[in-house]
């Protein structure tokens, strides 16, 4: 779960370089998208 | 020729405050829900907290336009993140549905945080919808801003938004380490003493 916040973290810190925040938004979104399918169905293990 | 109210102010200032209030607003409500951990003591569960960052991503593509020109892949990058956020909260809703059952957390105003957001979220992508709609293509006509030009209160909002992701990310590294976080939280891993009362 950490690590979503320091992907939220390095976007709005990379908002200098718009190219950058964008890629590092869809990294978030792909990374939480996986963290609430892991809660909702217990089939994928992440830990960090 | 009569001049609609919202045509009266010009449209760059217009968008300008569109986003900077909808960032302000967003802090507000992450303040909010950081004081009721705090004070009331009531631990974010898995999904409060995925909930929590669903919110905070919807404020990136605010983010962007007030750094930036107003594009509209931004406002897409906040409808997308609040449609994700609308759809954890909406599981959590879906949790809790079920008769008897009280629900996670303190209810605010009658309703539970995690209902607040579902229908927050579900407002952001209706008022940036409707924002894009009133407007049409104009407010992507606008000069490009610069860091430099930036207002002080543009920059208040923007180091407030990043001192609240800071804050978040240690008290869920307070609460949950480097781990998976439990189900049902009832004490911080690190430093329980600095909050329980």
């Amino acid at each position: 779960m950490v690590l979503n916040f320091i992907l939220l973290l390095a976007i709005s810190i990379s908002c200098k370089k718009p190219g950058l925040a964008e890629i590092l938004f869809w990294l978030l979104i792909f990374y939480a998208t996986l963290s609430f399918l892991h809660h909702s169905t217990d089939t994928l293990s992440l830990s960090f | 020729m009569q001049l609609k109210p919202y045509q009266k102010l010009p449209l760059a200032t217009m968008v300008h405050i569109y986003n900077t209030t909808a960032l302000l607003v967003i802090n507000a409500i992450s303040c909010f829900a950081i004081i009721v951990q705090i004070y009331k003591h009531e631990l974010p569960c898995p999904l409060c907290l995925l909930q929590r960052i669903g919110f905070l991503a919807i404020g990136i593509g605010y983010l962007l336009n007030i750094v930036y020109k107003s594009q509209a892949k931004h406002y897409v990058m906040s409808n997308i993140a609040a449609a994700i956020t609308i759809l954890i909260a909406g599981r959590q809703v879906l949790l809790h549905i079920a008769p008897h059952d009280v629900g996670y957390g303190l209810p605010f105003l009658g309703l539970h945080l995690y209902t607040w957001v579902l229908m927050l979220a579900t407002f952001v992508i209706l008022l940036n919808s409707l924002f894009i709609y009133v407007f049409n293509d104009n407010i992507f006509l606008e000069p490009s801003n610069s860091i430099s030009s930036l207002t002080h209160i543009n920059r208040v909002v923007i180091v407030s938004y990043i001192a609240l992701i800071c804050l978040n990310m240690c008290l869920n590294f307070m609460e949950c380490g480097l781990t998976q976080c439990v189900s049902d939280p009832i004490h911080y891993i690190y430093h329980d003493s600095i909050f329980s009362h």
